[in-house]
């Protein structure tokens, strides 16, 4: 029975050895947990491979895509990790995680998260009649930019080219382009914005309606001090 | 004012044609305004792109165009099939007008990460496309050039080369139909197609397979000692193509079809324009080269497509409009530097109308399909020429390029483009007829063929 047991066990073993070796490399997940945080706090980066894994931690660059580029800069400092798991990290500055698994066959896998310090939020949507004279978007925080637990709401600006109605969190502010409002001030970013416009020009919402092409805000974070 | 077809014959002796891939004006020539630069150029607007109309919705989201300061190679291609293209251009479904914001949108259907720079809303610096901006600055180029079909590749490399297209997206092999090639032939035009990869996309034409094994195709690397041959007079028609990068048996592609960094293209345009304006006189004083992208291959334009209202494909497929905006350099000593057209319109089949007017023997027109695109708008190349001052070619300095790249091992095949080129090679690879033709021809498949 035990040498049954022993001998199932190296088979596994060997064979994890195998795919491990042999097999393609992969990657299921990463995931940076918020996305978007005040300045020094924690997230959670979580990941599941197959193959060698090696994690890495890099400033963001600015003048260039931040999504995932083909390979790490030169010089970044890659660590050996688990082919799964969950590390905490201090933030200070923006950050892309680039998580890599090699086998000896095949093209290495690799993929790319990032976190945002301090980061602004565009909320935007295609507006849609509210009325005849109204034009609304109904905007909601994407889980993928969620905000950490420190941050709330700071000033909400108008980037739409029209002037704004802002509602949320029983909160209003009406906001010509380009102007803020503290209205929400210290509010939970969490739960939706709802954006409206009126026409100003031209027929009733519907064909041939002058309607703007987005309704846009910004909601800046409030980081504590 | 029109030029005659006798003024044309005089003044133009070839039309070098090339197509690239996958690029739109705003990535590749937007940065021409930005800033207040050329202000007769209508790209991108700044000092930052973020004005309202420039956002892109997407999951709730705002997404803004930037301005791309450092080349390289994106992680992945970028949506442009004809559904993709329909959610790019944006029309508003209460207005039904087109608000070409559904870049960001169309990024994040086909799995794109969730990050603040999406790759399809870069636009390039100066510094990245120092090529296209020296054509921009020495040449005509045209502001108003749309991709003929809101489309894939093949269906506007077809619009390109033949002013109608028999299939609506990019499937595999392409069936059967007449292109450009028949229409000079026909005529006794003489023609050549240079190819800077291994075999070109008339090879995605099994029609093609007898005549690519030919002498009427030759690799890039020949045209400028052919351009110098006194003993063999240049055709009258050329067609350039860059390496694909659909291509899985490419070693170098440079058509700048993502994810490819842009710099490999530029270097290849670079070589065109340098083979031909080092050419005999009497080759580049009556030389036209003119250089499209076959369509915006993703990658964001501020500028709705033009209505088509009524056009019908050969397919029996309505389109209602063009595909959005593609860089488009007139480059001949017979066209006007530093200028920018924007008050007539274009499409590819523009091409095939200036072939017409040079070339059909008896005044004829291009095809009935290419005359429906004229009835629609488009002009003619023949109307961004001006003969009143010709010029020498000036010389091109030398730009630094580089492009930072992984070297990796060969490409997956993922892409209906892709697998297009691998059957079309491993098909006439298996072919007794074609086999050891194309292997002599070009030694570099031997190693597809042995894998």
């Amino acid at each position: 029975m035990n040498t049954d047991i022993g001998r199932t066990l190296r088979a596994a073993a060997g064979a994890l050895i195998a795919v491990s070796l042999f097999g393609c490399a992969s990657i299921d997940h990463l995931a940076v947990t918020p996305a978007t945080i005040c300045p020094s706090e924690n997230v959670n980066v979580s990941w599941s491979a197959s193959g060698t894994t090696t994690l890495a931690q890099v400033p963001l660059q600015s003048g260039q895509s931040d999504n995932c580029v083909d390979s790490l800069a030169a010089g970044a400092t890659q660590d050996s990790v688990p082919s799964s798991g969950t590390v905490r990290r201090q933030i200070t500055d923006n950050s892309v995680f680039y998580l890599e698994a090699k086998s000896w066959f095949g093209k290495p896998a690799h993929r790319c998260a990032r976190v945002f310090v301090n980061q602004a939020l565009p909320l935007s949507g295609i507006p849609s009649c509210a009325g005849p004279r109204t034009v609304r978007v109904v905007a909601r925080r994407p889980a993928e930019s969620a905000w950490g637990s420190q941050a709330r709401v700071g000033t909400v600006q108008n980037i739409s080219g029209v002037t704004v109605t802002v509602a949320h969190a029983g909160l209003s502010a009406r906001l010509e382009t380009n102007a803020s409002s503290e209205v929400f001030s210290m509010a939970d970013p969490s739960g939706d914005w709802i954006i409206e416009s009126p026409l100003t020009s031209g027929p009733n919402c519907g064909p041939g309606a002058d309607v703007p092409n987005s309704l846009s805000i910004q909601v800046n974070p409030a980081c504590p001090h | 004012m029109a030029l005659t077809r006798s003024e044309l014959q005089d003044a133009v002796g070839t039309i070098f044609i090339v197509i690239m891939e996958n690029r739109s004006f705003d990535h590749v020539l937007g940065h021409l305004s930005f800033n207040g630069k050329r202000k007769d150029v209508d790209g991108v607007i700044g000092p930052k792109p973020t004005s309202p109309s420039y956002i892109n919705p997407a999951n709730g989201q705002g997404y803004s165009p930037f301005l791309v300061t450092q080349d390289g190679a994106l992680g992945q291609d970028l949506p442009h099939d004809l559904k993709s293209v329909n959610t790019q251009l944006g029309r508003n479904p209460t207005s039904g007008k087109y608000a070409m914001n559904g870049f960001a949108q169309a990024y994040f259907d086909l799995g794109g990460s969730v990050t603040n720079n999406l790759p399809p809303l870069g636009f390039m610096d100066r510094s990245c496309v120092p090529v296209s901006g020296w054509f921009a600055d020495n040449f005509t180029i045209c502001d108003r050039w749309f991709s003929s079909l809101p489309t894939s590749t093949h269906p506007n490399k077809l619009m390109a080369l033949a002013g109608k297209s028999i299939v609506d997206d990019t499937f595999t092999l392409i069936p059967e139909q007449d292109t450009l090639l028949d229409w000079l032939s026909a005529r006794k035009i003489d023609w050549r197609v240079y190819h800077d990869g291994a075999i070109s996309f008339f090879a995605l034409m099994k029609q093609y397979w007898g005549l690519i094994v030919g002498d009427g195709f030759r690799r890039f690397d020949s045209l400028q000692g052919d351009l110098h041959d006194a003993d063999s007079p240049t055709p009258q028609v050329v067609i350039i193509e860059p390496a694909y990068a659909d291509a899985p048996f490419e070693q170098h592609p440079n058509d700048n079809h993502p994810p490819l960094p842009i710099a490999f293209g530029e270097n290849f345009l670079s070589r065109v324009y340098r083979a031909i304006s080092s050419a005999p006189a009497a080759v580049s004083s009556r030389s036209v080269l003119i250089v499209i992208h076959d369509e915006h291959g993703g990658f964001w334009d501020h500028v709705p497509p033009q209505p088509t209202p009524g056009y019908t494909s050969i397919t029996g497929t309505r389109f209602e409009t063009t595909g959005p905006r593609v860089p488009a350099y007139i480059i001949s000593p017979l066209v006007s530097a530093k200028r920018c057209v924007d008050d007539l319109l274009f499409d590819h089949t523009s091409i095939l109308q200036f072939v017409a007017e040079r070339f059909a023997p008896s005044g004829g027109t291009y095809s009935h399909e290419v005359d429906l695109r004229a009835d629609l708008g488009f002009s003619s190349v023949s109307k961004l020429l001006d003969l009143s001052a010709p010029r020498v070619m000036p010389p091109m300095p030398d730009f630094p390029l580089t492009a930072p790249m992984t070297l990796q091992q060969q490409r997956p095949i993922q892409s209906t483009g892709q697998r297009a080129f691998v059957q079309a090679l491993d098909s006439m690879l298996a072919s007794s007829q074609y086999r050891s033709q194309i292997l002599t021809k070009y030694p570099s498949l031997h190693a597809w063929d042995a894998a």
